[in-house]
């Protein structure tokens, strides 16, 4: 931050500095009258008046000059160096005055030149200073200053003083050659002199012009001007009572050096003074200078806070990253914790600048409950007050703890905490915590209508999607629906496989142009109308041609699309490719594109002949169908294609047939721009062992079911530490349909399992509506169903739910 | 080999009681699994050793029944100790619902009752107990 401070001579005087040189004036003018009559009468010689006097007048006049300089060496002020110059001229010729006067040093003085050298040179200064402040008032008039000045003056500002010097040094030859240069117009002894040769009135009328070009620029005086106008009428007032006076030593030459002394130092007090007030100023400015990059620090946190907390939607993000955030600016080390009513866990965001500890404490905290993690973070006081809490600890750290509070209700903290070498955290910092904490209850709000919008988008697109995938002995589906991460708008993207009355398997999967609500209503549209044709005419083209009919009807969308039928029993599949990307064949390590046959999307078609192709599967192979979202991420579909490719030899060729979660996983580094739908259909190696039963959700039944699933993944293969832990996971799941699905009422329990050499999957499917626990302390069942078995999904279309578990088996 | 039967038995020979798990401990076997459990803590001899070694399954109840179980020991100044395998799925389901933070755990019943009488807490030792 730049800091202005005033500088001397910036300002007009204030009405008391007006007011005090004004007296001071008056002052001067009472004595000057008062003594007039009396200014001749001779007083007794002080012997050591005058060397104190020209000593007085020597401080003053060099002490003034050199503050007046640094001025000018700071702010490049031509007319501060103007009057610069007059004072040390004045102080320089003041100093070989005293050097020459007689009696001081010696009857000639030091520098032999006596009395004429030291009369001529008391008329130089007392006509060289009024004639620097005429040009002092004169040049400020016309030369302001500039900021930048003293940069582009510093060489002649350097030059000043040396050029002093020598006027200094040629006027005091002057003084000691006056007997031959100068005329005899002065004299030691007879004061007339002064006055007849004229050189005493030209003083006066030297004087007299600096006054009035004081006055003229009074109303626009600074303080120093005001000074320095008392400086030339104090020097005005000495020239007069010299003229006066009848000689040296009388009462109106004793007054006219006291007047001399005050012409000298009136500037040097006023100076002081200034000096003083800038000091105060300076100290006044520093202040609020320190309190205003407070405050910019302070919005600027806030600034950058609130851009993470608009920025992030999803809540853990947007925490991790404040506590980063928050870590960087305010403190070594915090944990952002919150925790909506009713979860088991508080979301985290955990920053220090220690990456093990962090690691750590976070590992730690994500094991707590909430009341354990509040209580870690020693948060239950701020919580149970709702206000700032801000404490040492026995080891010296500094902690805060702001409490979150929405709509009355703590729903978290931010806890802060700092090492002990550093200072503990201020009255402001509170108020910055307690801004912060208000901000991300704000965010938290829109992070839950976020969340809340982004499932019912979610949850209206799944009901649009197969909630279960026929399950076959031959043949296997598989399928991964992902939505676009951007925004909650539901996509247009669909697949779809179902089983006919006589054993065939009708599949879709499309995209259709656009996103939002209208493009959502038409791939409903589409997929429904894929069911309702194929219950007519099985044969994909019959199916394409009435879906291109309705779509020229009233389809304002472009929707592509491949449809086809499975006989699992004769392995044979057919499709049609009405403008969709073609599917990639899979066997072991060997890939075929097969783009051809592929007509217009539909709408388009009017007529043109439909080609299927055919393709006799065999076991192991793997056909992969999928939506142009999943190779268009890159933004270069070929390079799409070719990593596409490269994910699908590596997925399959490792075995396995559910392969979609797989190829979504090792596509997408980020959330895909654009939906994506993934169905895959393939044969098994080898026979399956399969399963699927239907009890009543009793505890009988759980054991019934746990042991039945035990004995068709031990006959896939799957060792004894794989199967306690498959077994875990089917038994939770059980026991989570009994305790959330039906709860006090009565319900069944379907069961279907399918091992192969290769996996076992297994599907829970309930009935029931499913509702918050009823005893307390539970709720551990998610948590071991998803950290024991990794694959495990939920799926719910509103008239069921299913929990999915896959459990691969290694080679 | 383990028996998928349940076989819960109270072993109070020793210095300290031991309940033993043997077999597939869940929504059948949880009432047992507490009377026997009570009969330990009524005996009151500051610790009670739970063996989960040759359990062949138990789940998130059996857990949440231990916890209480623990509860009420620690309410009447007795520990409790489990036992089971040091690798494995049971381990694992302890550590992940937190159990072996809270409860000794130790991987054979032998280390458990070695370590027993360290972790009455009627001897106020004022030290941490040590688990592995």
């Amino acid at each position: 931050m730049t800091i202005t401070l005033p500088r001397l001579f910036s300002g007009s005087a204030t009405e008391p500095q007006r007011r005090l040189s004004l007296s001071v004036i008056a002052l001067l003018l009472v004595s000057f009258v008062v003594a007039t009559p009396v200014a001749g009468i001779s007083l007794v010689q002080i012997p050591g008046f005058t060397p104190a006097y020209s000593s007085l007048l020597v401080v003053a006049d060099l002490l003034t000059a050199a503050l007046l300089l640094l001025q000018v060496r700071a702010s490049g002020s031509v007319s501060i160096s103007v009057l610069g110059a007059g004072y040390l001229l004045t102080g320089c010729l003041v100093v070989a005055q005293m050097l020459n006067f007689p009696g001081v040093f010696g009857p000639l003085g030091l520098m032999g030149g006596g009395a004429p050298a030291a009369s001529w040179l008391g008329v130089f200064w007392h006509g060289l200073f009024p004639l620097f402040v005429t040009a002092y008032f004169i040049v400020a008039k016309l030369v302001p200053d500039r900021p930048g000045a003293e940069v582009r003056y510093a060489r002649s500002i350097a030059l000043l003083p040396w050029s002093v010097f020598a006027v200094a040094a040629l006027l005091i030859d002057l003084a000691l050659h006056s007997e031959s240069l100068l005329p005899n117009a002065l004299s030691w002894t007879d004061y007339s002199r002064f006055v007849t040769s004229g050189v005493g009135p030209l003083l006066f009328v030297m004087n007299l012009l600096a006054m009035v070009t004081f006055v003229r620029r009074n109303n626009r005086a600074n303080m120093i001007e005001m000074w320095l106008g008392v400086a030339v009428l104090a020097s005005l007032l000495d020239t007069s009572l010299s003229l006066i006076a009848q000689g040296r030593f009388s009462f109106g030459w004793y007054l006219a050096r006291i007047d001399g002394v005050l012409a000298s130092s009136a500037v040097l007090v006023a100076l002081a003074y200034e000096y003083g007030r800038l000091q105060r100023v300076e100290r006044n400015v520093r202040e609020q200078a320190a309190i205003q990059e407070r405050e910019t620090e302070r919005l600027r946190f806030l600034s950058a806070a609130g851009r993470i907390l608009g920025e992030f939607l999803e809540l853990e993000s947007m925490i991790a990253c404040l506590a980063r955030h928050t870590t960087k600016l305010l403190c070594d080390r915090c944990v952002v914790a919150v925790c909506e009513r009713g979860a088991d866990r508080c979301a985290l965001g955990v920053a220090d600048f220690d990456a093990d500890v962090e690691r750590d404490r976070e590992a730690t905290l994500r094991r707590c409950s909430p009341a354990e993690a509040f209580a870690q973070l020693e948060a239950t006081r701020a919580i149970e007050t709702g206000a700032v809490q801000v404490w040492e600890d026995p080891s010296g750290d500094h902690h805060m703890v702001a409490p979150i509070e929405r709509k009355g209700e703590i729903v978290g903290v931010i806890a802060c905490a700092r090492a002990p070498r550093r200072e503990a955290f201020s009255s402001a910092e509170v108020a910055l915590a307690e801004e912060l904490a208000a901000r991300t209850a704000a965010a938290i709000v829109n992070a839950g209508c976020y969340q809340r919008e982004r499932h019912l988008a979610d949850a209206l697109q799944r009901a649009m999607l197969p909630a279960v995938l026929p399950q076959l002995a031959g043949v296997v589906f598989d399928a991964l629906h992902v939505p676009a991460g951007t925004d909650a708008d539901i996509g247009g993207d669909w697949y779809d496989a179902f089983e006919l009355p006589g054993g065939r398997v009708v599949f879709s999967i499309g995209d259709v142009a656009g996103r939002g609500l209208p493009a959502a209503i038409v791939m409903g549209k589409v997929r429904q109308a894929v069911r309702a044709f194929a219950l007519t005419d099985a044969d994909p083209r019959a199916i394409v041609a009435n879906l291109d009919r309705m779509q020229r009807l009233d389809g304002a969308l472009l929707v592509s699309a491949i449809v086809g039928v499975v006989d699992p029993s004769a392995r044979l599949l057919t499709y049609v490719n009405a403008g969709h990307p073609g599917p990639i064949l899979a066997e072991g390590d060997e890939l075929e594109l097969l783009e051809l046959p592929r007509t217009l999307p539909l709408g388009l078609i009017d007529g043109e002949t439909l080609n299927a192709r055919t393709i006799a599967l065999r076991p192991g192979q793997v056909l992969v169908f999928y939506t142009d979202g999943l190779i268009e991420m890159r933004k270069d579909i070929e390079a799409g294609e070719a990593r596409l490719c490269e994910v699908v030899r590596n997925v399959v060729s490792s075995t396995s047939l559910h392969p979609s979660a797989a190829i979504g996983a090792a596509m997408f580094d980020t959330a895909p721009g654009d939906d994506v739908a993934i169905l895959t259909i393939g044969v098994p190696l080898s026979p399956r062992t399969t399963l699927d039963v239907q009890l009543p959700a009793t505890a009988d039944s759980a054991r019934s079911l746990r042991r039945a699933v035990r004995r068709v993944a031990r006959e896939a293969g799957i060792g004894p530490e794989r199967l306690f832990a498959l077994e875990v996971a089917v038994g939770e799941a059980v026991a989570n349909v009994m305790e959330h699905a039906y709860g006090a009422s009565t319900g069944n329990i379907r069961l279907r399992a399918f091992g192969t050499s290769t996996e076992v999957s297994v599907e829970i499917i309930d009935f029931g509506r499913w509702r918050a626990p009823r005893s307390e302390g539970r709720g551990h069942g998610l948590n071991l169903i998803k950290q024991l078995c990794p694959s495990a999904e939920i799926v719910s279309d509103g008239r069921s739910t299913r929990v999915r578990l896959l459990e691969p088996i290694p080679a | 080999m383990i028996a998928n039967d349940l076989d819960i038995a109270l072993i109070a020979d020793g210095l300290y009681p031991i309940v033993s798990v043997k077999g597939e401990l869940d929504h059948l076997g949880i009432d047992r699994f507490e009377r026997i459990a009570q009969q330990a803590a009524d005996l009151d001899l500051g610790v009670v050793i739970l063996s989960l070694v040759d359990a062949a399954y138990f789940d998130s109840l059996t857990v949440h029944a231990i916890m209480a179980y623990r509860a009420r020991l620690e309410a009447n100044r007795q520990r409790l100790v489990v036992a089971v395998r040091e690798r494995g799925t049971p381990r694992r389901i302890l550590d992940i619902v937190g159990v072996t933070t809270r409860v000794p755990t130790y991987p054979t019943l032998e280390a458990a009752i070695a370590a027993a009488p360290e972790l009455t807490l009627r001897k106020e030792l004022g030290t941490k107990s040590q688990t592995t």
